[in-house]
């Protein structure tokens, strides 16, 4: 850290004023795109870089893109050093040689110049609704090499001095199943940048550039202060923290993602070398998203005080050798990254500061069991649909259950999921249930979320991309005295009556079909025994724990319905006998 | 215009009041026939605030030297806005609620689409869903999304749901079935046989409450309507007893979030539609304003104690809204689109771990409020800021019911801020209130910019206890050139409530394309909306031939999540042209090839007041007294001397005072800089003009357009 030249009423405007042009390019991006995973489920973050391309802002996006950006930022100044103008703006995917994430996600860079000088970055990172490859929607099960996962776009100029290049747009557009949505979404990603720099010039002018470059300088070493004094606030130590990949996404792997984390008193040094080599299929995760990941993880568990910019993330080092899962070599396919393996490696973090700081822990979250289904309407439209109605159950944390149905743990829940009636609106299904599940949650002082039972009739031919994550097995792990929650499941019914286990991962074509989808259950924080008999007994009115469960799990003995009276003295003899059983089976889980 | 009110009694003198019941105090307007304007401050009775209310007519018939019974006789109707509904809600103290829903679906309010603000704050719960699951009560019947039945209503599912339903005592129930906006006769049945069943029990179905597709908004307001209905109703119907019981012959008429009047009976249809119900009395008094000023553009900043309310108002409209977010709680009625930050006189300061001063969003409220209040408080605001920099006085405040202690604001700011940031408390305060400028900045920018409004067009007005210390400052770095000060800002909301039209929103999902061949089918439903209105109109005892309706419909490219609302006037392709023009404005561009869509028609049937005959005062000729006295006041970047200080009581139309300086009004305070320069207009507003500095919002505007 430098030592601070901006006064600190002025780096608290400045900073306040650079979260709110981050939040206005969101507000652009919502109401103008397409395509509803921008404007329903907010798929897409805003941020600002100072000149040398380090992230300084991003009030705007969803989590698992807070700490990737800067990568691409810094790409672009790499890649075309000298040859960076007033009015260029550029476009990047690829993880390999571009700073991109994963591919689906394309990153739109304005660099803002003020006279004559670069004092500033902004970008725009959104998921794009379909970019070829091998499987409509984006991701493709199947893929073996990155090849096979849509187009590879490079540091690309699209806009040379304020002029678009529209051959590149047509590029663009021709490798996409939905062009229509593309170019919208396109125009919005432009026009959101386009305000971001036009107000970031204006701030800038208004300071000063040399004002203005300390300013950034500053913010940045603000949010190395922040999560500095979170960090000698935990003890000092070395933890380590795991979680399973279960597939490679063509048969069951053994792989695992391991992290051990060293807390010095000043920096959190999270290696991932006793991970495993990397996978056969796209769960391999680009070096930009394996660090996003960990700042999420560690973030989350720290508190949303700590800045979301790159000085904050001076204070985590991630080590994770080329090769491996975290880190793959060219040409591993890794589309799935930003859900999986970012959920094993949040996990991974989560089990390690868990035990440097139990007041912090937090449980795991289910993983998915849903499929996209994508195809073509009687109307003649293609369509790709995310079975976004069976969402997981979320973990639990001291002080709160999980949320019973939620978006991914990538999101932190920041996914808005669809209604029943637009999504029949929209797509050819009809969905016959979308209730949560009976004892789905981990059990805990703080208990799991249950997750969700879903029925969808998909009315016509479609193509199925599986990601039976959270299927077979738990994956929303405990914490704290707290038991796991309860695997999912995904089964296929033929209108002929006959049922079909689809793999966990891979491309299907299929006829009309019924999917019946029960998403995992998150993972309970403390001892069970220790749960408020009152909310045991409202889970089992409310049909979300079952009797058995309230007696074998918590140790609360109730009597008959509707009323379900505690049955106390029974309660209190119940929970002595099995104190110590449930920290035996935690034990078992975590291996 | 009159209100055309049936079976009219004529023995009265055509006087008006409004009551707007807020936490704090009632204040109450009586304007009677000769056009002068009456207003009081009462304190508030929070647990029987119809207590309250009769209390406050009291003193204002004392007044007026007259008896209760004299003055209620005199009005043709009294206006109410109240908190009800609202405190309802964010006190959890609701109906014991049932809900009858489609089978598979019991958990659209556990769920809740998932949405939360800040994901970031993954420890913050959602808030409990208001009605338990265990009375979530499923009932077979499917209607699919374009209206068609697909199978027929469990009406044995209905029966077996409210028998246990009742057994567990529920006060109401709500019925809301999968896309009942586009077929509601499912859910008409099954009110029927409630109805049939259970007499006593108030029913809410959700193709009258919120007919949107959607059915968690949907659900969930339904569910509010039939929560908040146990407070609402029986209050309002006993305030009613009483005022006709104490001589009052004319109606009582309540605010409602739309910014228009209901009567009695049709708010117990859906008594959601009082959530906003005292801010949106903001609106009248805008109307009023405009007129008054001859102004077209207005934006209000109303900053009392926690937070400011922002409304847009442009060429006699506001903007609209269907969205709500009342404690976490999403309900969709037609609103008044009031945008509300958390920025107020007891927004907390305080310096986070990497030696940056943050403000709020968190605030002091009244208990223990700003140190200053000597009630508790040990934490810096905004209003202990003020007193630093000389800005406020100490001594009495807000009309005397607080008095400030100048010591206690210097000593926390001096302790919590300063001795953190190491600068001196001055420097610190205006630090505070340099960061609660920036706030209002972003809130005006919010409502204006990103709305396709330039704020220098506009003419700020400043009402609440607590903006006229910031309007000026904040006006300039907008670039707005013109600040207005009602004398009436402390009581703006009771007041505009008399200038407030009846009025009655519909609105109903269509999906459709926008095309001359769509036309007629437009037209079709348009006249069945508008009937819809009329009735609702006709059942209030009014006039329906004196309505006027407004036509409008939402419209979209597809795939986009939010619509624009259009005015449903002229041909297919004039109605395309507005809405490419709105688009453009909005959002920098329209979509070359794509032909927008309709997702909603609305209508809007209103009836207007009877003007208010406000009195015009006759302008001084003489120059405006002398200052109260001198005081040391920060402006700009330091302390500058022996600033002057006016007593607002002296001051009259005609009168013009120059910048810089303080003026003290009984509720609220007014700092002029240099340069900025008050006149009072006959209306008794304080019309400032500042000198703008243009430079921020220059490029902003120019981003969006």
């Amino acid at each position: 850290m430098t030592t601070r030249r901006t006064d600190p009423i002025s780096l608290a405007l400045g900073q306040k004023q650079i979260d709110h042009i981050t939040k206005t390019m969101g507000t652009v991006m919502v109401r103008t795109a397409r395509s509803p995973i921008f404007s329903q489920s907010h798929d897409f973050s805003c941020f600002i870089g100072d000149a040398e391309g380090n992230v300084v802002g991003q009030a705007d996006g969803i989590p698992i893109h807070t700490g990737a950006g800067g990568f691409a930022l810094r790409k672009v100044l790499e890649s075309y050093g000298d040859d960076i103008h007033d009015g260029d703006v550029f476009i990047l995917s690829d993880p390999y040689v571009a700073g991109g994430n994963h591919l689906p996600d394309w990153t739109v860079i304005q660099p803002v110049f003020l006279n004559g000088a670069r004092v500033a970055m902004v970008a725009n990172r959104a998921h794009q609704s379909d970019i070829g490859g091998g499987a409509g929607g984006t991701y493709n099960a199947a893929a073996t090499e990155i090849y096979h996962e849509g187009i590879r776009i490079p540091v690309l100029k699209i806009v040379i001095e304020g002029t678009l290049r529209e051959d590149i747009v047509r590029l663009l557009c021709l490798n996409s199943r939905t062009p229509d949505l593309i170019e919208g979404d396109l125009a919005a990603m432009l026009g959101s940048t386009e305000v971001g720099a036009r107000r970031i010039r204006a701030f800038a002018a208004a300071l000063g550039s040399s004002d203005f470059r300390q300013l950034l300088d500053d913010m940045l070493d603000w949010g190395e202060e922040i999560i500095a004094a979170a960090i000698a606030s935990l003890p000092c130590g070395r933890w380590t923290g795991a979680d399973f990949m279960g597939t490679d996404c063509f048969e069951p792997t053994d792989a695992r993602i391991v992290v051990e984390i060293t807390n010095d008193g000043s920096h959190l040094i999270c290696d991932f070398s006793r991970t495993d080599v990397q996978v056969k299929g796209f769960k391999n995760s680009s070096l930009p998203n394996t660090c996003s990941a960990v700042y999420l993880a560690v973030v989350a568990t720290l508190g949303a005080h700590i800045p979301r910019n790159e000085g904050a993330y001076r204070r985590i080092k991630v080590i994770a050798p080329e090769g491996t899962i975290v880190n793959p070599r060219h040409p591993a396919p890794l589309t799935m990254c930003t859900t999986y393996p970012a959920h094993q490696i949040i996990h991974a973090v989560w089990q390690a500061l868990g035990q440097a700081a139990p007041d912090l822990a937090c449980a795991g979250w289910g993983r998915s069991s849903h499929c996209n289904t994508s195809g073509w309407r009687d109307s003649g439209g293609y369509y790709v649909a995310y079975q976004w109605l069976g969402m997981a159950g979320a973990g639990a944390a001291k002080e709160r259950d999980g949320f019973e149905s939620m978006g991914h743990i990538a999101t932190l829940g920041g996914l808005t999921l669809p209604d029943v009636e637009g999504f029949e609106a929209e797509y050819p299904f009809r969905v016959l249930l979308n209730e949560l599940r009976l004892d789905g949650g981990g059990a805990g002082r703080f208990r799991g979320g249950t997750g969700a039972r879903v029925e969808v009739d998909v009315l016509g031919p479609a193509e199925y991309s599986y990601r039976g994550e959270g299927t077979g097995v738990p994956t929303g792990f405990g914490t704290c005295g707290g038991l796991s929650g309860d695997a999912g499941h995904c089964v296929i019914a033929f209108p002929d009556g006959q049922t079909y286990l689809p793999p966990q991962y891979g491309v299907e074509k299929l006829g009309p079909l019924r999917l019946v989808i029960s998403s995992s259950g998150g993972g309970g924080y403390g001892d069970p025994n220790e749960r408020d008999p009152v909310l045991v007994r409202a889970d089992v009115r409310d049909g979300l724990v079952s009797e058995a469960s309230a007696a074998s799990q918590y140790g609360v003995v109730l009597g008959p319905g509707p009323h379900y009276a505690i049955d106390e003295a029974a309660t209190r003899a119940l929970r002595f006998a099995e104190a110590g059983s449930v920290a035996a089976a935690t034990d078992a889980w975590s291996r | 215009m009159q209100y055309k009110i049936m079976n009219n009694r004529t023995d009265r003198a055509g006087w008006r009041i409004a009551i707007d019941v807020g936490g704090t105090f009632t204040d109450v307007v009586l304007v009677t026939s000769d056009g002068a304007v009456h207003a009081s401050k009462s304190p508030s009775h929070p647990t029987d605030p119809a207590e309250g209310i009769m209390n406050a007519l009291q003193a204002m018939a004392a007044g007026q030297h007259l008896s209760l019974g004299e003055l209620l006789g005199r009005c043709d109707s009294v206006i109410h806005g109240s908190t009800v509904a609202t405190n309802t809600v964010l006190e959890g103290k609701g109906a014991s609620v049932g809900l009858l829903c489609t089978r598979g679906f019991r958990d659209t309010l556990t769920i809740r689409r998932g949405i939360r603000v800040n994901p970031w704050e993954h420890r913050a719960p959602h808030p409990e869903p208001m009605v338990p699951r265990y009375r979530r009560r499923p009932v077979a019947g499917r209607i699919d999304a374009g209206g068609l039945e697909i199978e027929p209503l469990g009406m044995r599912d209905v029966e077996a749901g409210l028998t246990f339903l009742l057994e567990t005592g529920i006060e109401a129930l709500a019925i809301s079935f999968l896309h009942a906006y586009a077929n509601n006769a499912h859910e008409v049945a099954a009110r029927a046989m409630v109805s049939a069943l259970a007499p006593d029990l108030p029913v809410f179905i959700s193709s009258e409450i919120a007919p949107l597709i959607g059915e968690y908004v949907r659900t969930s307001s339904t569910v509010t309507a039939a929560y908040v209905s146990k407070r609402v109703v029986p209050y309002l119907t006993s305030l009613s007893r009483s005022l006709a019981g104490a001589g009052l012959h004319g109606r009582l008429h309540v605010m409602q979030s739309n910014g228009g009047l209901i009567t009695l009976d049709e708010v117990a249809r859906n008594p959601a539609l009082l959530l906003l119900s005292g801010p949106a009395g903001g609106v009248g008094a805008l109307r009023w304003i405009a007129e008054a000023t001859e102004r077209k553009r207005l934006i209000t900043m109303e900053m009392g104690g926690t937070s400011c309310d922002l409304i847009l108002f442009h060429d006699g409209h506001v903007d609209r809204t269907d969205a709500l977010e009342v404690a976490g709680y999403h309900i969709s009625i037609p609103s008044v689109d009031i945008h509300t930050v958390s920025a107020g006189g007891g927004s907390i300061a305080r310096v986070d771990q990497g030696g940056v001063l943050t403000l709020g969003p968190d605030g002091a409220g009244s208990t223990p409020g700003p140190a200053a209040y000597g009630r508790g408080g040990r934490l810096a605001t905004d209003t202990d800021a003020q007193l630093v920099l000389g800005r406020l006085a100490p001594g009495p405040f807000a009309g005397g019911a607080i008095h400030l202690d100048g010591g206690r604001a210097y000593a926390v700011v001096h302790d919590t801020v300063a001795a953190a940031l190491k600068i001196d408390a001055s420097k610190s305060a205006d630090g505070i209130v340099r960061l609660q400028q920036q706030n209002l900045v972003h809130a005006v920018e919010r409502v204006s910019i990103e709305r396709g409004f330039d704020p220098r067009d506009f003419t700020l007005v400043a009402v609440g206890g607590a903006a006229a210390l910031h309007a000026g400052s904040v006006a300039r770095a907008l670039g707005c050139s013109e600040v207005i000060i009602p004398r009436l800002a402390g009581v703006f909301c009771a007041f505009g409530m008399l200038h407030a039209p009846i009025r009655r929103d519909h609105v109903r999902t269509l999906s459709l394309q926008l095309e001359a061949a769509t036309m007629p089918q437009l037209l079709r439903a348009m006249d069945d909306l508008q009937d819809d209105v009329r009735e609702a109109l006709r059942r209030q005892d009014l006039d329906v031939s004196k309505a006027t309706f407004e036509k409008a419909i939402d419209l979209n490219y597809a795939g986009q999540q939010s619509a624009i609302t259009v005015a449903f006037e002229g041909s297919a392709m004039e109605i395309r042209e507005r809405f490419l023009s709105l688009h453009n404005a909005l959002y920098g561009h329209v979509q070359k090839g794509s032909n927008p869509q309709l997702s909603a028609i609305r209508v809007a049937g209103l009836l207007a007041p009877p003007p208010v005959p406000v009195r015009i005062r006759r302008a001084t000729a003489a120059l405006a007294p002398a200052p109260r006295l001198r005081r040391d006041v920060w402006i700009g970047d330091r302390t500058q001397l022996g600033v002057p200080v006016f007593d607002g009581a002296t001051l009259q139309p005609g009168h013009v005072i120059e910048g810089p300086c303080v003026i003290e009004e009984a509720t609220t305070t007014i700092l002029l800089e240099k340069g900025d320069r008050a006149t009072i207009d006959l209306h008794d507003n304080y019309i400032v003009s500042t000198i703008a500095a243009a430079a921020s919002s220059d490029r902003a505007v120019e981003a969006i357009a």
